[in-house]
């Protein structure tokens, strides 16, 4: 490169001369920080330190898939399951509810149009916060269980919570649980597959009778034991899994730093391209450098990390007795376990069913809801969940009734002149174009909702920030719970925000 | 035999009275074109005989149907009767050819090659067959108008109506429309054109009628209508326009 002689006037100077200083710049600040953080902790006595996920945290979590967890790390995974059943349930039934209440708003019927605007002005303005509280105050105004005889449960509500009947998983269940997701994947099929019938031949083809008759009959079919075909998965497994054994262990890395080689490569190409134009064949820009610079240094790190567990010493330096890379991830145990659970020769029925039952809680007068039988929805629960579904779908509604009104008036009207049924016009029209203008804020919402249930830790919800503040409260590691938290929620919102950008691309409309 | 009939329409937005009381009929194969100033409730009027405007008094035939409250007369009414709007209306999000063949498959069944065959004869017709896989976004305004236009034929319609097709076009490419117009109505096409374009008027039309202030002013033959008009309000709206 031939920098101008007043080379502080040149354009392509200053950029790189920005890029580096402000590079400088955030890794001064970061150690600076950084070096703070570990000097203050040595004053404290409490160096930073992992240890703790691997030591037994001796706390009780409320709810979970484990109430008495063995290590720290196990204790923030059932946070993180707690968060996630909120977060994954809370965004299915947002949806529907905002989709619901956003046409209703729509509606021409004055008392459906004005009593959903009446709930969205409500729930709107007034603090997620106060509204978790509000539910936990609905449900603790139930009677308590010991308070009086219920006799054979089916449905009980209590100040101890919401119980309701359950399918208790068995030996088969994931084998079936398969084989119903299987079952979506069918019917959706089916219904293509009609509707390309009634395209082509031009006849009615009942796609939406069809694709419904064949998930139940798939069911059914499943139930009486058709579901043990899913079999084929563990049997398949297992012969990977025995494969793996016989792999040597260059074969994965080398494999894991191909793919890396051969993304940055890609990345790499599609850069050139991109910025190769016909008067400007090929030439790079100063910021495609630096891009290619930074991904290639990456690789580097990226092929280091990995080469290092073969036999050079530097490795056992590194990374100690028990080199993460050499690991195997756990990839055949993963395998094993697929292959212990679908697994043909398992019996039995895939579910059965269980109702709720209160038992005295330990020695005291108060009882409780038995958590062997049934499931039990407890307050906190309920009370976060309640919150962040009635306030996200709200906002999920003014998403849904703003998308529609976007779509043009005459959009609808050329539809109706061409004589369409309004079914038909709202499928194949009006949603296309209003799912495109509805993605992105919805993305947004979801986002929201998924942040906002660490305000559970109000309602003595286990989620993960409640648990984090347990542990950190006992180990004095807060920093090493902050990173987790931070690591956690960025997580689940890349996963989410770029399942939301896959629809959005998917769905772009082409312009000139 | 009159194909389309009113009598005595009347239309109100609030307190204000947009149609006050068309009688006219339209015989087949007939081409009218209403002329008159905007406001003047010419739109409106069109816009009833396919019912994306309900009138509130008369009655409107379409092909010997009442159109009523009944959804089947207005759904068979619908696909009897094409239009072609000022903003075209395309569906931006599907190709020409999915906008031609969209209503063919899902409203008369056709499959959907048959209804394929049908919209590539019918851009052959309007002159864009080479269009067929592009979105209307990449097409100019006169080859969208041309598509909307093969988009209503594809329906088989006993009768066109044109809402303004040509003001929102740039001038260069109204008279690529106007020629698919005329050639549509040398071919004997029911047509009903709301549209300022008085060369089209004098050039195609059988009849030529004049609204005002939601009144049918002036009904005439193109030739006494722009040489020897019988009302003044016609006099006043040619000496504005021409």
């Amino acid at each position: 490169m031939k920098f101008n002689k007043a080379f502080w006037r040149d354009v392509r100077f200053l950029k790189w001369a920005g890029q580096i200083a402000f590079l400088l710049f955030i890794f001064n600040l970061i150690s600076n920080f950084v070096s703070q953080a570990i000097e203050n902790l040595n004053a404290t006595n409490l160096p930073f330190s992992w240890r703790f996920l691997g030591t037994t945290p001796g706390v009780l979590i409320s709810e979970g898939f484990v109430t008495y967890p063995e290590s720290g790390l196990q204790a923030l995974q059932v946070g993180m399951s707690n968060m996630l059943r909120i977060a994954i349930s809370g965004i299915f039934v947002a949806t529907i509810l905002g989709t619901v209440i956003g046409v209703a708003r729509l509606s021409k019927n004055w008392v459906v149009q004005r009593s959903s605007t009446g709930l969205v002005e409500t729930v709107r303005n007034i603090p997620l916060l106060v509204q978790i509280f509000f539910w936990q105050a609905v449900i603790l105004s139930f009677p308590r269980p010991e308070e009086y005889d219920r006799g054979e449960m089916i449905f009980d509500i209590s100040a101890k919570g919401i119980a309701f009947p359950w399918l208790d998983a068995q030996e088969a269940s994931w084998l079936f649980g398969i084989w119903f997701i299987l079952s979506f994947i069918a019917a959706r099929r089916i219904f293509k597959w009609r509707v390309s019938v009634m395209e082509s031949e031009g006849r009615e083809a009942y796609p939406g009778i069809a694709s419904i008759l064949t998930f139940f009959v798939w069911n059914i079919g499943g139930w009486f034991g058709g579901y043990k075909a899913v079999g084929v998965i563990g049997f398949v497994a297992s012969l990977l899994s025995d494969g793996f054994e016989l792999l040597p262990r260059i074969g994965i890395q080398s494999l894991i730093i191909f793919i890396g080689f051969y993304y940055s490569y890609k990345y790499i190409s599609k850069e050139i391209k991109r910025t190769r134009s016909a008067e400007n064949r090929g030439i790079l820009t100063d910021d495609d450098i630096f891009k290619i610079i930074m991904a290639a240094l990456l690789v580097l790190i990226l092929a280091i990390g990995l080469f290092l567990p073969f036999g050079i010493t530097i490795s056992d330096f590194l990374v100690g007795d028990e080199p993460f890379f050499k690991a195997d991830w756990g990839i055949p145990q993963f395998l094993d376990g697929v292959q212990n659970r679908l697994n043909w020769e398992l019996a039995g029925e895939p579910f059965t069913l269980s109702y709720p039952e209160i038992i005295q809680a330990g020695q005291s007068t108060f009882s409780r809801y038995s958590p062997d039988v049934g499931k039990v929805m407890s307050v906190g629960y309920f009370a976060t969940w309640m919150g962040v579904i009635i306030y996200t779908s709200v906002f999920i509604s003014e998403v849904v009734r703003s998308g529609i009104m976007a779509v043009a008036k005459g959009q609808s009207e050329a539809g109706l002149s061409l004589g369409l049924k309004r079914s038909t016009l709202l499928r194949l029209i009006v949603l296309p174009q209003a799912l495109r203008i509805m993605l992105p804020p919805m993305g947004n919402q979801y986002l929201n909702l998924a942040k906002n249930t660490s305000l559970g830790i109000a309602v003595a919800f286990p989620e993960i920030v409640a648990v984090g503040q347990t542990i950190y409260n006992q180990e004095g590691q807060t920093v090493a719970v902050f990173l987790i938290w931070m690591a956690f929620y960025s997580t689940v919102s890349l996963v989410l925000s770029s399942i939301i950008n896959y629809y959005n691309r998917k769905m772009k409309m082409v312009e000139r | 035999m009159s194909i389309i009939k009113s009598v005595d329409v009347k239309k109100w937005y609030g307190d204000f009275q947009a149609l006050k009381g068309i009688s006219m009929d339209v015989a087949e194969g007939e081409v009218l074109v209403i002329a008159g100033p905007s406001g003047s409730g010419k739109s409106t009027f069109i816009r009833c005989i396919n019912r994306l405007e309900q009138h509130q008094d008369g009655q409107i035939f379409v092909d010997g149907i009442e159109l009523t409250n009944d959804l089947k007369n207005i759904e068979a009414i619908r696909s009897e009767v094409g239009m072609v709007f000022q903003s075209f209306n395309l569906f931006p999000h599907l190709t020409v050819l999915q906008n031609i063949t969209l209503a063919p498959i899902w409203v008369r069944k056709k499959s959907k090659t048959e209804a394929e065959e049908k919209a590539m004869e019918l851009l052959e017709r309007v002159g864009i067959p080479e269009q067929a896989e592009k979105f209307p976004g990449q097409l100019s305004g006169g080859q969208q108008q041309r598509v909307a236009i093969a988009r209503a034929l594809a329906m088989e319609p006993k009768i066109m109506l044109f809402d303004e097709p040509t003001s929102a076009l740039d001038p260069e490419m109204i008279k690529e429309v106007l020629d698919v117009m005329k050639e549509l109505a040398k071919s004997g096409m029911t047509m009903i054109v709301v549209t300022h374009e008085m060369g089209f008027a004098k050039e195609v039309a059988d009849r030529v009628m004049l609204f005002d202030d939601g009144q049918l002013v002036e009904e005439n033959t193109p030739d006494e209508f722009f040489n020897n008009p019988k009302s003044d309000r016609t006099k006043l709206f040619l000496s504005q326009i021409l």
